[in-house]
């Protein structure tokens, strides 16, 4: 190092030493401050919040999916209320979420009805909403909830209305006598 | 002194969020996955029932209007136990009331529709005498073929339900509210549907046949 400094060098390494002080001094503050998540859990709080109100509202959970499952949109501003649930997509019905008979171009197999091609009456349908029947009579038997027949009818907007009558036929036969369409809802 | 001193305790003991904050990261996706974000409802159908005393219910249904709505691959028909209630001139053939658009039953088919059932509802068979109960002026049965799309018969059901936005005339007697439906009139709008919701008037959904029994119509 030179004795004596150019007053350029000599604010050159000055100006160095400022910045290496001021590194020192953030990096010392930093290792004393802890992370602040306030803000953050305040935020991730509201999310939470929000998610736990839309969750488990419905009591029933309806997936929809492009060409399978689309539900049409109503004006209706009607809730729904607990009742079984029969979901007739375009290749499948479900009764609570378990799929019970296929579907091909709208209509059931012949096989699986009852009365041939031009009847109503779905077998493997009545089945399963012979045995919902008889586990809600069941439950009400044990002090549950009152068997009041109610079904939610969740249906592919493209099923022919054929298809839904077979639905509701069978759903008829095996004591499910009261019907709500599940819909969209447009408006709150 | 005193609140100086719980200041520094509390300062000094910094609580530690991370494990809160672990389990609200592992919640969001879960929630996310299972949240619906679309609001379903339902709309309540009847099926046609039989009954033991039947005699008695056909000496009735003798009486009573029979309104019903017939679906087809052509358009609507409307009959009653009076034969055909199309509107006067608006279809050549007497007995189609509303013909399909392009195929289709589009929104402007359905608001015709719709104006139709009201004057129905609301003019033409306002009287009591139509009716053996209350509930019977809000009771249509409908008939859609078997090849008519579910969509459809939802869109149809939203138009015979609902009363027109830009209904005026003055509220029915007799008329009973269901769930889902409001049949109140506000005179402050001169309109349909309007309920106080946190003091503010908010359109709602008012009914006219809401009562709507589903029947199979043949191909």
């Amino acid at each position: 190092m030179p004795e004596q400094m150019s007053p350029e060098l000599e604010y050159w390494f000055e100006k160095k030493k400022q910045k290496k002080w001021i590194k020192r001094q953030l990096r010392r503050k930093a290792e004393d401050m802890p992370l602040k998540i306030t803000s953050l859990m305040d935020a991730l709080t509201i999310i939470l919040i929000f998610l736990l109100k839309s969750y488990g509202s419905d009591p029933i959970n309806i997936t929809q999916k492009e060409g399978e499952m689309i539900l049409p949109k109503s004006v209706s501003t009607t809730n729904m209320a607990d009742a079984v649930d029969i979901q007739v997509t375009a290749s499948t019905i479900l009764v609570r979420n378990k799929a019970v008979v296929n579907v091909k171009n709208g209509r059931v197999d012949a096989n699986a009805k009852r009365d041939g091609p031009d009847g109503f009456f779905i077998d493997p349908l009545f089945k399963a909403l012979k045995e919902q029947a008889k586990r809600l009579k069941s439950t009400e038997k044990s002090g549950g909830k009152k068997f009041t027949g109610d079904a939610i009818i969740a249906a592919h907007n493209a099923a022919p209305y054929r298809l839904l009558a077979e639905v509701l036929y069978t759903a008829n036969q095996a004591e499910f006598k009261t019907y709500t369409f599940a819909v969209v809802k447009i408006r709150e | 002194m005193r609140k100086k001193k719980i200041r520094e305790e509390f300062e000094a003991g910094d609580l530690n969020l991370l494990p809160i904050m672990n389990l609200i990261c592992l919640l969001i996706p879960f929630l996310l996955m299972a949240a619906q974000f679309i609001k379903i409802g339902v709309i309540l159908v009847e099926t046609p029932r039989l009954s033991r005393v039947r005699s008695q219910k056909d000496k009735k249904k003798k009486q009573a209007l029979n309104l019903s709505l017939v679906m087809t691959d052509k358009g609507f028909y409307i009959k009653s136990r009076f034969g055909s209630e199309c509107p006067e001139g608006i279809s050549e053939d007497a007995k189609l009331c509303f013909p399909k658009r392009e195929g289709k039953y589009t929104d402007r088919v359905l608001k015709e529709l719709q104006h139709h059932m009201w004057f129905l509802y609301a003019s033409k068979y306002k009287s009591d005498e139509y009716y053996t109960s209350p509930e019977a002026r809000h009771s249509l049965t409908l008939i859609p073929e078997p090849t008519v799309k579910y969509e459809d018969i939802v869109r149809t059901l939203d138009a015979i339900r609902e009363i027109p936005s830009d209904a005026r005339n003055p509220p029915v007697k007799h008329a009973i509210p269901s769930s889902g439906c409001a049949l109140k009139y506000d005179r402050t709008h001169s309109s349909w549907g309007f309920k106080e919701r946190g003091g503010v008037s908010v359109r709602d959904l008012a009914c006219m046949y809401y009562r709507v029994t589903l029947a199979l119509g043949s191909s």
